[in-house]
């Protein structure tokens, strides 16, 4: 039922929202802590929570601009690459990232902080506990970055081409297929990026009911 | 131990609202002290203050003459090891209910052996001890009330300041709380706690009642009860 090329695709999908994540993941954290430390962060919290609805063909018509042959990225040679889309997806899902994971950390070390230096915790203690106590909330907020990565169509159309086994990703897959009207195609890979859907809602359920 | 509290104003932001106008009070290892008060007379707000969790707006806390406000982070953090503070709204840690109450001996580096058998018998002393491997996160109000008040009793404080700590607990354990909190009190532990009421006055045989009355002391009682 499924071929070698689409599972090439899912398989593809996948490592390149995974890498994004991943990317994104290592900053999008530690600035989620950072603000949620700082006392007054409004202004970077209404910047990132703008950004966090911002459509991703917007998105991707920038960086289009940025790496097409007359854009400032251009030496780079990354339009058409799934380099493209990874760099896109990072993007996109940074600041989702930081939003969810800084409102679930801030209103938690509000308590913490009281909790941790009344028991005798030093700064650095307090941080571990921090860090301890707010994991379900971190881990929750890179599953649904990477929901979020593997279900965008606009980027990974528009700076990655939808090339056959090299930048088609299971959103674009799907796309092509129904307008060529190959309708079974699209529902195996549909039903694909259904389940992983599923199983991070799930994640984040299962992490949420562990915290 | 001593902490002093020198004409403290505290506000919380809102400009003109002082939640304590100049509070002098002060409290020792040894003693008993209940500070009763309405809703919104600030006796939380002093009692964290003067646990050291909350730097007044205005005025000064000496803990042993010192101001502690003025010294090194690293001395304050010491200085913090013997003043534990239990909030009245119980804020458990992920994990068992032994695990939270091993929590301040871990910071303290006591070993895993003697900070299990410690927390061990401060559930046991507590009537607690089937609740060691519940999870925390589902605890009545009631039982993460006490497990809070053992994870405080296992700091070993000099001074412990409890906010409420019978507000949620059924009269069986109220009695149980009033025994042990009787028994540090005889080993030395100052005891710091507010209530609406001067209800446990007598049976915790407190030295001194402090009547708060909207941001200020408006009455001390002492040693009549």
């Amino acid at each position: 039922m499924v071929g070698p090329e689409t599972l090439e695709t899912i398989v593809r999908s996948l490592w390149i929202s995974g890498t994004a994540t991943a990317l994104a993941t290592l900053w999008s954290i530690p600035l989620a802590y950072a603000m949620a430390l700082r006392e007054r962060a409004i202004v970077v919290e209404a910047v990132v929570e703008t950004m966090v609805g911002m459509p991703t063909v917007l998105l991707g018509l920038l960086l289009y601009f940025l790496l097409s042959s007359s854009g400032p990225l251009a030496p780079l040679r990354l339009l058409y690459t799934p380099t493209a889309i990874v760099l896109g997806e990072t993007i996109l899902v940074t600041p989702l990232m930081i939003s969810t994971c800084y409102r679930g950390v801030r209103e938690a070390v509000r308590e913490l902080r009281e909790l941790g230096l009344s028991l005798g915790a030093s700064d650095t203690q307090l941080l571990r506990l921090y860090i301890g106590e707010t994991l379900p909330t971190m881990v929750a907020s890179i599953v649904m970055g990477f929901s979020r990565a593997v279900g965008e169509l606009g980027i990974a159309l528009m700076v990655g081409g939808n090339i056959a086994g090299y930048t088609r990703t299971m959103t674009t897959a799907i796309a092509l297929n129904v307008s060529r009207g190959e309708f079974e195609e699209a529902a195996v890979l549909g039903l694909f990026l259904l389940l992983v859907m599923v199983a991070t809602s799930l994640a984040i359920k299962v992490v949420g009911r562990r915290g | 131990m001593m902490i002093e509290l020198r004409d403290v104003w505290h506000s919380y932001g809102v400009q003109g609202v002082w939640v304590l106008k100049g509070v002098s009070a002060t409290f020792r290892e040894g003693e008993q002290v209940l500070v009763v008060g309405h809703n919104g007379s600030g006796k939380t707000t002093l009692l964290k203050i003067a646990s050291l969790l909350m730097r007044p707006t205005r005025g000064r806390i000496a803990v042993d003459g010192e101001d502690f406000w003025a010294i090194d982070a690293g001395l304050q953090s010491r200085i913090r090891r013997s003043v534990v503070y239990v909030h009245e709204k119980p804020i458990m840690l992920r994990g068992t209910a032994v695990d939270n109450v091993l929590y301040p001996l871990t910071v303290r580096g006591v070993p895993r052996d003697r900070a299990l058998a410690i927390a061990m018998d401060v559930l046991r002393r507590l009537g607690i001890e089937d609740l060691a491997s519940a999870n925390a996160k589902r605890l009545s109000a009631g039982q993460s009330q006490l497990v809070s008040i053992a994870r405080a009793l296992a700091a070993k404080p000099r001074i412990l300041f409890l906010d409420e700590p019978f507000a949620h607990l059924d009269r069986e354990k109220r009695a149980v709380l009033a025994k042990v909190l009787a028994e540090e009190a005889e080993l030395g532990t100052g005891i710091v706690l507010t209530s609406h009421s001067i209800e446990y006055a007598d049976m915790l045989k407190i030295d001194r009642v402090l009547v708060m009355e909207n941001g200020s002391i408006a009455e001390v009682m002492e040693k009549r009860w």
